[in-house]
């Protein structure tokens, strides 16, 4: 590594610290919370949680790690989870000794710890919990359905504060600062008549929001103490480090950001102030590129080089990547790999539609082909406007198979914004949040993740009269015995009945969770930061913000319920070789002694090969969904949406399902998002995307998703590079709106070598000739490994 | 009007210009000893059997009606051995087969189909300038049929091209070749007597058509040389070949073709030996030394070689 310039030496060595951290608990917050809950008993709930956010920014530990630029984390240390007992209370007590040793995202925590927990935090906040009063409130039916999990999931809300925002950077926080939004919050504070009675609710917002500054203040002027701390012994090069890391947060502490490293500071103190109010994923940075260019500009102005600048985004990716989503075993299958979904937007157009891309914007992209960490999530804006070489960089991200970036069309996210609502004028501003839901950055309140529900149970319920195999509960409805159904449609009208009973439970569990955020969990920093709550003085969960829509009702397997539905007209409708008494008999026993049966289903027109035959059922599932979302509205008159991506969660879901008709195994992972099923896309990308063409994204505007493989020999060198630019530029023609590329990799095709049955479809290409991997002698396939690992 | 075809790959990246789609035609004159596509060397349909996938139910013998199916054992190996004399491709057995072990290789398909199924991906095509080709097998074999096709493509401007052995009459040659916008055109050995041994055919009626079809027609055309180790990758037949290539009467593009061995698993499917057991692939630098070989003895003509 030596031959590399020293700046990127120090990236490498943050990342080499980064992985040194293994996750691990901080209590400090809740210790600290707990007390300030005990002091301000009678109190307002939203002073009570902006006192417990100040008391934790004034006495947290604060750390500064060696060689870092950018400062600051929601824990003690690097990784750590900030705890908020408010929430998460009632799983903690019973996972303190498992937590460290769960195979998937586990935490480690200190006997010390443990003790302080069991005796000093738990006793407060039994029975005051988010997840005690969904216990209490949630109607019986419901309950029920969400205890057995799998079919309906939504802990996301139960276990965690909204999260899915982009805060308002241009807009309020870069151009005022912490001490800006103070002031704005003092001055409408004193101009207050409380003749008018309403006015009692604001003021007690501006109170909170006050409260909040002054946390950030301290925060930010404990970190400048610290690193003047840390002076001392320092050397040369790193007392440099020390004295821009001190002025910067001093600056911070008394106005808004000046340099280049102030917004950036900024931003990144805006998500530690957020991960401290609550645990939540899809905290997002948004359209980075845009509103730091000012910044960018300044600099080159004093001459600063585009490296320097370069290594305080990478510091910055860094630090993001510290920040921890928290979660329970069972829930973290669901949101699995320490990742919090903070996702940055870049490229695309601007709010007036012209090309966005910028010089920031490559900076941005170069800085995640160097990183290359799971977080935070890079997301492309992709419009035709943009340049051939913002393209051709997109590619050269895809080709270090990364996964990143998330492409997204432009022209469908803005079309989506104008489906919820959001005014022509102003629908250019959107960005992705979390995986792939589309909102108007700095002035939107959405829930976009509020749980899944599973289009595979509806699907089995219409085959069971409503019986949930794995539980034997009755969850579905009761829509006649399968067997002696006579037609199609039939079969159809009874999966849809099922759709519809699964949404409806799904909704009554989402009113119940913002009824309880409404009464239990404001947020006065989330709601400080978005456009419009500031002015009205009022808190998000109570329709603070400019726009309010969702919650998104997503569902899981869409391939799965396009699959079964074409399976089952064409095996036993149209070739009427088998009958719907041996289907069902068939489901229940796993397709054992069915084997036959199973062929003929597997070799049905399966989604994603650009066959009608099964793709046109898409049409109908998304008219159905459509129009069922739309029939339901929240807390804030907020319109539901539909969406369609799984976050992990297509594997736990997938667990409660049991076989289908598509030719899926019982408890096996369902597809996930709008990709086909598992090796089932039997003709390549081009048929992929078309098939997904078919589905009507602008419509499903809480969100859909596309992953798609690709081998390396298709990505690799200056033509890899080109054909990719042309590939995404077809896939703005298709008017898709999510594609995320995994260019497989070694221990891809390791996995391949296991199970064969799952990697069917995967391709391997040469000049005149391509071979299914899968299908090659054990020796072939190890000539092709050695030759993939030079490839990438 | 109908053809048999063996398969047909979307998104093929490596048979002309841009994204393309690539028909398999079924049938070949030449039985070359490399040969990856060995199930499209017969013009008829053919059963195939995965002798990994198998389960050794015994169902596909109890249900064939011509006795072609039975089970055999070789060494501590139990296989299912297709009678090729007697079976008659009916896919009684590959229906029936629970694994999909056993599969028939080959459907008939007429124009029209073959068509829409071409035009399904026209947008790709006029994103990166890709279009269609056609392959096998030998294609002209299917000479009307891929004339017709041509026709088609031509109505709505998909870009055509071909990869061909050059082993058909000059008719079917010229009629295909001079309407494709281009065409990838084997010579796989220079020498007469070589080229019958490694292709079971001679050469003469090969050399002569290029040399026609150069003479009577501009469709652009690249001479591939699949190159093979120990079969036709020494010196002096490399320099013969790059001498050939400098006295051809108009100008034309040159690839190598390097071996590879993805197809020898469909030997193992087809139960016939594969040949070349015992030929590794080029390693990097013995293919680079080769081609720098032969490209410093042409005269200004493109050497490409995909790695």
């Amino acid at each position: 590594m030596s031959h590399l310039p020293d700046l990127k030496n120090r990236i490498q060595f943050l990342k080499n610290q980064f992985f040194t951290h293994k996750p691990s608990v901080c209590i400090e917050g809740a210790i600290s919370k707990t007390r300030i809950f005990k002091e301000s008993e009678g109190e307002s709930m939203i002073i009570r949680r902006a006192k417990a956010f100040r008391e934790h920014c004034l006495t947290k530990t604060i750390t500064i790690q060696p060689r870092e630029l950018i400062v600051g984390n929601a824990g003690a240390v690097a990784r750590s989870i900030h705890v908020c007992p408010e929430l998460s209370n009632n799983w903690i007590i019973d996972e303190l000794d498992t937590m460290s040793t769960r195979p998937q995202d586990p935490y480690q925590i200190t006997e010390e710890q443990k003790r302080i927990y069991r005796e000093e935090i738990y006793p407060y906040w039994k029975g005051k919990t988010l997840r005690d009063y969904w216990n209490a409130l949630a109607p019986k039916d419901v309950f029920e359905i969400v205890s057995v999990g799998g079919v309906i999931d939504n802990d996301v809300k139960i276990e965690c504060t909204p999260g899915d925002m982009v805060p308002a950077f241009p807009q309020i926080i870069l151009p005022y600062g912490f001490v800006g939004i103070k002031e704005m919050a003092e001055k409408r504070l004193n101009e207050l008549d409380f003749n008018d009675i309403t006015n009692f609710e604001k003021a007690e917002f501006w109170r909170s929001v006050i409260i909040c500054c002054e946390g950030f203040i301290a925060l930010a002027k404990r970190h400048a103490d610290e690193a003047r701390r840390l002076l001392d012994g320092a050397d040369e090069e790193r007392a440099a480090d020390l004295k821009k890391i001190a002025e910067t947060c001093d600056r911070l502490a008394v106005g808004a950001p000046k340099t280049f490293m102030d917004a950036v500071q900024t931003v990144y103190f805006v998500f530690v102030g957020l991960f401290i109010e609550g645990n939540a994923g899809g905290y997002s940075p948004g359209l980075l590129d845009q509103y730091l260019l000012p910044f960018y500009q300044y600099e080159k102005e004093q001459g600063t080089s585009d490296e320097e600048l370069l290594e305080i985004i990478e510091s910055f990716y860094v630090k993001t990547g510290e920040q921890i989503w928290y979660w329970n075993e069972a829930a973290a299958k669901h949101y699995s790999g320490f990742c919090a979904f903070q996702n940055i937007a870049v490229g695309g157009v601007d709010k007036y539609g012209n090309d966005a891309v910028n010089p920031l914007s490559y900076l941005l992209l170069q800085a995640a082909i160097d990183v290359q960490m799971v977080q935070p999530s890079i997301s492309v804006r992709i419009s035709k406007k943009n340049p051939e070489e913002f393209f051709l960089k997109i590619a050269e991200l895809v080709q270090t198979g990364s996964g990143f970036p998330a492409i997204f069309n432009d022209e469908v996210g803005y079309k989506m914004l104008l489906k919820k609502g959001i005014p022509a004028h102003m629908a250019r501003d959107w960005a992705p949040i979390g995986c792939v839901e589309a909102q108007l950055a700095g002035r939107h309140f959405q829930w976009s993740s509020a749980g899944h529900y599973n289009l595979g149970s509806a699907v089995e319920f219409a085959l069971t009269n409503g019986i949930h195999l794995k539980s034997g509960k009755q969850l579905g409805l009761k829509t006649g015995d399968a067997s002696q159904f006579k037609t199609a449609e039939e079969f159809e009208n009874a999966v849809y009945a099922q759709v519809q009973h699964l949404l409806k439970k799904f909704s009554t569990s989402q009113n119940t969770l913002e009824y309880l955020h409404y009464n239990y969990l404001p947020v006065p920093v989330a709601s400080m930061f978005t456009v419009n709550c500031l002015e009205k003085g009022q808190d998000l969960s109570h329709g603070g913000a400019e726009f309010n829509t969702g919650p998104g009702m997503n569902g899981n397997g869409v391939a799965d319920f396009v699959d079964s539905i074409a399976a089952v007209r064409q095996v036993i409708f149209r070739d009427k070789a088998f009958t719907m008494k041996d289907l069902t008999e068939a489901i229940k026993n796993d397709f054992v002694g069915y084997e036959t049966l199973q062929k003929k289903l597997l070799a049905a027109p399966k989604w994603g090969n650009n066959d009608d035959r099964a793709d046109l059922i898409i049409s109908e599932l998304t008219e159905h969904i459509i129009k069922e979302a739309d029939s339901y509205r929240g807390m804030l008159g907020n319109k539901k949406l539909p969406a369609l991506y799984p976050v992990s969660s297509n594997v736990p879901q997938g667990m409660s399902v049991a076989a289908l008709p598509s030719g899926r195994h019982a408890w096996k992972p369902l597809a996930d998002g709008c990709s086909p099923s598992q090796g089932q896309d039997k003709l390549g990308p081009t048929a992929i995307l078309q098939s997904l063409s078919k589905l009507p994204h602008e419509c499903i505007d809480g969100g859909t998703l596309l992953n798609i493989k690709l081998t390396p020999a298709i990505v690799s060198g200056a033509e890899g590079r080109s054909r990719l630019s042309t590939f995404i530029k077809t896939f703005i023609d298709l008017n898709v709106f999510h594609v995320q590329f995994n260019v497989v990799n070694h221990a891809v095709l390791r996995q391949a070598q296991i199970h064969p049955e799952e990697y069917k479809s995967l391709l391997v290409r040469v000049a005149g000739y391509s071979a299914y991997f899968v299908e090659l002698s054990k020796d072939i396939q190890e000539d092709i490994l050695s030759r993939t690992a030079h490839e990438l | 009007m109908k053809a048999i075809i063996e398969n047909i790959q979307h998104f093929s990246l490596h048979d002309g210009p841009g994204t393309r789609t690539t028909i398999f035609f079924k049938g070949c004159p030449l039985k070359c000893l490399w040969c990856s596509n060995p199930t499209t060397q017969n013009i008829k349909k053919e059963l195939i059997y995965k002798k990994t996938s198998c389960v050794r139910c015994g169902r596909c013998i109890t249900v064939c009606r011509q006795n072609a199916l039975s089970m055999k054992q070789e060494g501590d190996e139990q296989f299912v051995f297709i009678d090729r004399n007697s079976c008659i491709t009916c896919g009684e057995c590959a229906d029936q087969c629970p694994a999909d072990a056993l599969q028939t290789i080959g459907s008939e398909y007429d124009l029209d189909t073959v068509f829409n199924i071409i035009k399904k991906d026209i947008l790709f095509y006029q994103n990166t300038n890709g279009g269609v080709t056609f392959s096998g097998g030998e294609m002209l074999l299917h000479h009307k049929f891929v004339s017709e096709l041509i026709k088609k493509c031509k109505t709505i401007n998909i870009h055509t091209a071909a990869e061909t052995s050059g082993f058909a009459p000059y008719e079917h040659v010229k009629e295909v070749l001079s309407q494709l916008d281009m065409c990838f055109f084997d010579i796989k050995h220079i020498n007469n007597e070589k080229h019958k041994q490694i292709t079971g055919q001679p050469n003469t009626l090969i050399i002569e058509n290029l040399t026609r079809i150069l003479q009577e027609t501009t469709t652009p055309i690249t001479i591939r040389l699949p190159l093979i180790p120990t079969i036709n990758d020494d010196e002096e037949h490399l320099a013969a070949y790059a001498d050939f290539l400098n006295n051809l009467p108009r100008h034309v593009t040159f690839e190598i073709l390097p071996y590879h061995r993805l197809g020898s698993n469909k030997y193992d499917m087809m139960q016939i030996n594969y040949k070349l057991d015992k030929i590794a692939p080029f390693s990097k630098e013995e293919l680079s030394q080769k081609v720098q070989f032969v490209r410093e003895k042409l005269n200004s003509i493109k050497l490409i070689c995909q790695f």
